[in-house]
């Protein structure tokens, strides 16, 4: 018997590659809601409502909610969260600037739902960021809730799916899936 | 005139044609106010909230088949907000009780939205 999908929400502070994420994984078309920033953010558009995207890891279909990461859209994030499985929270290990909002949203979703989570960690080939250890000390969580990712990259980003599937999965994902995921 | 007096002002007499109206805003089409004539309520929260509408509505009518957005709106039995298109940089958001003169209301706020559109640019 197939699965119900399971439905991931992906969010984190501003630039941290909840969009990227989203269009590097899905493997149908994304539903993008990006708009040309007013203030300097270090990228040209931002997220105002959400990204949606889809795959398949054998048959387990996986849905996945990008939020904004501007504060301003704060309410977004209980409306995406609503049924979730998992959350991945993306932080750039290049703007220790925005940790403290990463914390922020980590604490209000899982405040709102008790997902499972992890923090997949951007932007660690910057010429100046903090590293995975650090990160994990500042958030005060085990470093195996942390795992490292370019949000360009298919195989960093399956590698990230598979360690949150891991902990929302009561089983834990299989083998084969994980195959699966990579080869998609 | 500056930009943000030459907003207003189109706020202003918007606020003047359709006196039902309970307030009405421009913000950016990523969500910062830029210009507000609310009585009541966060306006910051709502030109963010504004945008998010306007943005997914976009994007509903890319999936539908419904070429270019050129407005949506949310009802509730108190109310309604009227959210138009100004521009691909603006949003107009206009707050109206439950009822009322629709088609004038329509009328005023698309060439008022056509206005906003001018100003930004
Ligand atoms: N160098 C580098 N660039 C990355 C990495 N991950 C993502 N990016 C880039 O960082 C940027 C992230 O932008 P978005 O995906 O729009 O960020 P977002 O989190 O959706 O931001 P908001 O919607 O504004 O909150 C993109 O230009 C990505 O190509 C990484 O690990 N290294
Ligand atoms: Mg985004």
């Amino acid at each position: 018997m197939p699965h119900p999908p399971i439905k991931i929400v992906v969010s984190g502070p501003v630039g941290a590659g909840k969009t990227t994420f989203t269009r590097t994984m899905s493997t149908t078309e994304v539903v993008s809601t990006d708009e040309v920033a007013t203030e300097r953010i270090g990228k040209v558009s931002t997220t105002v409502a959400l990204d949606f995207g889809s795959l398949a890891v054998g048959e387990q279909e996986i849905m996945l909610f990008g939020t904004p990461g501007q504060e301003r859209f704060d309410y977004m994030w209980s409306v995406l969260c609503e049924g979730a499985t998992g959350l991945l929270l993306l932080v750039a290990a290049s703007r220790p600037g925005s940790f403290l909002k990463a914390r922020h949203i980590l604490e209000f979703i899982t405040s709102q739902v008790a997902i499972p989570y992890v923090i997949g960690v951007t932007h660690l080939d910057a010429p100046r960021h903090w590293e995975i250890d650090e990160i994990a000390d500042y958030f005060q969580v085990p470093p195996e809730h942390l795992v490292a990712l370019d949000a360009r990259s298919r195989g960093d980003g399956a590698r990230a799916l598979f360690r949150l599937l891991e902990r929302c999965l009561p089983e834990g994902p299989t083998s084969g899936q994980l195959t699966a995921l990579l080869q998609t | 005139m500056s930009l943000s007096d030459r907003l207003q002002s189109i706020l202003n007499e918007l606020r003047s044609a359709l006196p039902d109206v309970r307030g009405a805003l421009i913000s950016s089409a990523d969500g910062m106010l830029i210009a507000q004539n609310v009585s009541s309520g966060d306006s910051n929260r709502m030109a963010a909230m504004v945008a998010t509408s306007l943005g997914l509505g976009k994007r509903m009518c890319e999936s539908f088949g419904a070429g270019n957005l050129s407005e949506t709106s949310v009802s509730g039995d108190a109310g309604q907000v009227f959210i138009y298109g100004a521009g691909s940089k603006g949003v107009l958001a206009v707050i109206n009780p439950a009822g009322g003169n629709i088609g004038l209301l329509h009328l005023e706020c698309r060439a008022a939205a056509r206005r906003v559109a001018e100003v930004l640019g």
